[in-house]
C-alpha cells in the first residue's frame, strides 16, 4: 500500500473532520506538519515554448551520446516533484536537442529520448552540449514532462557557460527573447571521467491537474 | 548536347516570370476575387497592394499595429489582425477599411483563419497560467463567440477552415491534428497517430473533400474529410514544408520549403500534379517560403519568401 505523505494525512484529517475532532494530533503536531509542508513546498518549473522540432515516439534511452559523436560530453540529471515537494509517480520525460552542430534529427531519434521515471528516482541522460543554430542562438534542451494527475509541463534548459550569455546570465538571459526565466539558465559543473565532462542538475516541479 | 539542351529548357522553365518589389519583407499573400489585385501583409505592419497585370504599386494600408498577425484567405475578401491590445480586427482586403473589432479578454490570439463565407473566424490562444495548453476559439459573423475547445499543447502550428465553412482544422506543435464542426464545436476527429512531427501549414482542397498538410518531415499528407483516414502522402520536397496552396480547380498543389538550418537559406517551391502525385515544376526561392497563392484563374502562382519581393510564375 502506498504510504501517505504527511501533507496528504493532514488533508485527510481536514476532509474527515479529524481536525475538528482533534483526536489524532495535538496542536503542536499539526503545526509541525504544516511547517514541514511549507518547507517542502516547491515553485512550479517555469514553462517555455515547445518549438517546432518535437517528435513523437522517442525511445526510452538514457545514453544519447554515441561513441565518436562530436561535442562536449554532458550529463543532465534531476528528480521530478510536485509543488508539495512530493516525488511524482509515473513521470514521462521527453527530451530533445540538437547535436553539437546545431542540427535536430527529424528523420530518426538521435538526441531524443522519452524517459520513464519512477517516483523518487533520479533521471539522468548522457548527451553532448547542444550546438548553436542561426534561428535560436543559445544552446538549449527541450523538455515535455507528463505524469498522471499533473499538468503537462513544456520547458527548456539553457547553460550558464554558453558564450551567448557573455559571462553575465543575469544581464543577458532575455537577450533576443531567448530565455523567458532566469531559473532555466542552469549552472554547469565540470568533472573528469577519463575526459572532461559537463554536468547540469535540473529538478522538475509539476503542478497538480 | 541533348542533356545540356534539356537542362537549359528546365532552367528557363524554372525562371520566374516576374517580380514585384516591396518596401518591406513580404509575409503572406492573397489575390483579390477578380484576380486584378495582389495583397501582401508585410513585416512593417502594412498591407500593400499591386496591380497584377501591370505589376505596379497601388497603395499601402497601415494596420492597427506593427506586430499584428494576419490571415488573408482570398475567398473571404477580408484580412484579420490580432492586435497587441488583444482585440481582433477585420479589414476589407481591397479598401483596408476596418469592418469589425472583436474585443477579447485573456491572452492574445495567434494563428487566425476566416471562412470564405465570412461566417466564421477562428483563432487560438494560450490558456492562463504556466501551462502551454492552447484553446481554440471560433466567432460568428457578429463577433459572438460560438465555441471554445482544447487545442493541444504548445500552441497552434497550422489552421484552416474548409471552403464551405463547415470544418475547422488545426495542427498543434505537439503534432496532433484536430477537426471541429464550426457550427457547434463538435470535435470531429483527433488525429494522434498519423504524424510524428508538426505541421507548418494546412489547406483544404477547393472541393473540401481533402485536408492537406505539410511540415517538418517534408511530406504532404492528405486526409479524407469524411472518414478522417490518411488517404495519400507526397514525398519529394527537399526541405521542410512551410506553406501550401491548391489551384482553384484543385489540379495543382504548390508547396514552399523551409530549410531546417535557418529561415535565410535557399529553398524550393514545388508544383505537384494532384492526381498523379508527380512534381511538375521546381521553382527557386531565396529563403523560407511563408506564403504561396494561385490567382483565381489558376494561371499565376505568387510566392513570398522572406525578402522584399513577390515572385510570380505562369503555371498554365
Amino acid at each position: 500500500m502506498k504510504r501517505a505523505t504527511r501533507r496528504e494525512m493532514l488533508e485527510n484529517c481536514i476532509v474527515r473532520g479529524g481536525l475538528v475532532a482533534g483526536v489524532s494530533m495535538s496542536a503542536n503536531q499539526l503545526l509541525a506538519f504544516w511547517q514541514e509542508g511549507e518547507r517542502n513546498a516547491r515553485k512550479p518549473t517555469p514553462s517555455e515554448v515547445l518549438g517546432p522540432f518535437f517528435k513523437k515516439g522517442a525511445p526510452n534511452a538514457s545514453v544519447l551520446r554515441q561513441p565518436g559523436d562530436p561535442g562536449f560530453p554532458l550529463r543532465v540529471s534531476g528528480k521530478v516533484y510536485n509543488t508539495r515537494g512530493d516525488a511524482v509517480e509515473g513521470a514521462r520525460i521527453d527530451m530533445w536537442q540538437t547535436n553539437a552542430d546545431g542540427r535536430y534529427d527529424t528523420v530518426g531519434y538521435r538526441y531524443r529520448t522519452k524517459l520513464a521515471v519512477p517516483a523518487g528516482v533520479e533521471y539522468a541522460v548522457e548527451t553532448v552540449m547542444p550546438g548553436h543554430y542561426e534561428d535560436r542562438p543559445a544552446q538549449h534542451i527541450h523538455y515535455m514532462i507528463s505524469a498522471p494527475g499533473h499538468k503537462t509541463l513544456v520547458t527548456q534548459i539553457y547553460f550558464a557557460t554558453d558564450p551567448f550569455f557573455e559571462g553575465d546570465v543575469d544581464k543577458n538571459y532575455r537577450k533576443r527573447n531567448i530565455a523567458e526565466n532566469r531559473d532555466l539558465v542552469r549552472p554547469v559543473s565540470l568533472y573528469e571521467q577519463g575526459v572532461p565532462h559537463a554536468a547540469v542538475s535540473f529538478d522538475i516541479v509539476l503542478e497538480r491537474a | 548536347m541533348r542533356c545540356a539542351l534539356v537542362f537549359l529548357v528546365a532552367v528557363m522553365a524554372a525562371a520566374q516570370d516576374r517580380t514585384i518589389s516591396s518596401d518591406a519583407e513580404v509575409r503572406s499573400l492573397a489575390f483579390s476575387k477578380d484576380g486584378n489585385t495582389l495583397a501582401a501583409a508585410c513585416s512593417d505592419g502594412k498591407l500593400r497592394q499591386w496591380d497584377v497585370r501591370a505589376g505596379s504599386f497601388r497603395k499601402a494600408i497601415p494596420r492597427v499595429n506593427e506586430e499584428a498577425l494576419a490571415a488573408m484567405p482570398s475567398g473571404s475578401g477580408l484580412f484579420a489582425v490580432s492586435a497587441k491590445d488583444g482585440s481582433i480586427v477585420l479589414h476589407d482586403l481591397e479598401t483596408g477599411a476596418e469592418l469589425q473589432r472583436i474585443a477579447l479578454a485573456g491572452r492574445r490570439v495567434r494563428e487566425l483563419a476566416i471562412s470564405n463565407d465570412r461566417q466564421s473566424l477562428a483563432g487560438s490562444s494560450r490558456v492562463a497560467g504556466n501551462s502551454r495548453e492552447e484553446t481554440m476559439r471560433l466567432w460568428d459573423a457578429s463577433g459572438k463567440e460560438r465555441f471554445t475547445a482544447p487545442a493541444g499543447i504548445g500552441g497552434t502550428s497550422a489552421l484552416a477552415i474548409s471552403p464551405d465553412g463547415s470544418i475547422l482544422a488545426a495542427g498543434s506543435w505537439d503534432t496532433n491534428l484536430r477537426a471541429w464542426n464550426t457550427r457547434n464545436g463538435e470535435l470531429l476527429r483527433l488525429i494522434e497517430d498519423d504524424l510524428l512531427v508538426a505541421l507548418f501549414y494546412l489547406a483544404f482542397t477547393p472541393d473540401g473533400k481533402t485536408l492537406a498538410g505539410g511540415g517538418v518531415d517534408r511530406t504532404v499528407y492528405f486526409w479524407d474529410t469524411k472518414t478522417w483516414k490518411l488517404a495519400r502522402k507526397f514525398s519529394g520536397q527537399p526541405e521542410m514544408i512551410s506553406s501550401l496552396a491548391f489551384s482553384p480547380d484543385g489540379k495543382l498543389l504548390a508547396t514552399g520549403g523551409f530549410n531546417d538550418i535557418a529561415e535565410k537559406h535557399p529553398v524550393s517551391i514545388l508544383l505537384w500534379d494532384v492526381v498523379s502525385g508527380k512534381i511538375v515544376r521546381t521553382l527557386p526561392a531565396p529563403h523560407m517560403v511563408s506564403s504561396v497563392a494561385f490567382s483565381p484563374d489558376g494561371k499565376l502562382l505568387a510566392a513570398a519568401s522572406g525578402d522584399k519581393m513577390v515572385r510570380f510564375w505562369t503555371v498554365r
